[in-house]
């Protein structure tokens, strides 16, 4: 899985929000505001990861254990899925 | 308001601010409806040369400048646009643009100097372009009318 094209992550006042750009724009209007983890998250989907992966560049980062990074990924992964800002195929 | 509308505004309440993408072509040259990222702020004080996000006809968002402030409400004309609409009044403004990026750049609305200069002079040219967008318009119209017919 990676993200999809056409969004972008922009910083502003200390948060991080994703928003959609051009034609992206019909699909999603709304905008998601990230933590720095989960902003690190989204810049790593920028390539094809797997939920394994993810959580071992958590770990790699931040110090905490792999069942809890493991756990904050399937999350996230789950938000990113239902925003309909993952692909997939 | 429409669901969208209170959602924009609500965001605003809570975060202090709601990023939007312009998209359209009112707003050209400032947006040309690429890779660009509006920050809307709290309503403040809207004054000349300010742009608002707010709630135009059949509930759909408007990004247009201020171009005079009257009694009756702000009255609205986008970069690229012809004509200036009716007064808009308070309750339909979502928020005042106070920066925006295009592409990775980033511009402060109140502290860019260049920004400040375009949002005072562009309008200022009005009377020179009116003429050209009268063209425009009416050719528009004319390419219109002979799709259909």
């Amino acid at each position: 899985m990676r993200r999809k094209n056409g969004y972008l992550l922009r910083e502003i006042g200390g948060q991080k929000i994703v928003v959609a750009v051009g034609e992206r724009t019909r699909d999603f209007t709304g905008m998601i505001t990230f933590t720095e983890s989960g902003a690190l998250l989204w810049e790593a989907l920028g390539e094809e990861q797997t939920e394994d992966r993810l959580a071992e560049q958590l770990t790699a980062v931040y110090d905490v254990p792999c069942e809890q990074a493991a756990a904050d990924v399937h999350r996230f992964v789950c938000k990113m899925r239902e925003a309909g800002l993952l692909d997939e195929s | 308001m429409n669901p969208e509308t209170d959602r924009k505004m609500a965001c605003i309440r809570e975060k202090g601010l709601y990023l939007s993408t312009p998209t359209g072509r009112s707003m050209r040259p400032l947006f040309k409806g690429k890779d660009e990222t509006v920050v809307i702020s709290p309503i403040g004080t809207p004054k000349r040369g300010d742009v608002l996000l707010y709630e135009g006809g059949q509930g759909k968002q408007v990004l247009h400048r201020v171009i005079r402030v009257t009694p009756e409400g702000y009255l609205m004309r986008g970069d690229n646009c012809l004509g200036t609409e009716p007064p808009l009044t308070p309750d339909r403004i979502i928020g005042r643009m106070t920066a925006f990026w295009r592409g990775k750049r980033y511009t402060d609305c109140e502290t860019s100097r260049p920004y400040r200069l375009y949002a005072r002079l562009w309008p200022a040219t009005y009377p020179l372009r009116a003429p050209f967008l009268w063209v425009r318009a009416r050719l528009a119209a004319l390419l219109r009318r002979r799709k259909k017919g």
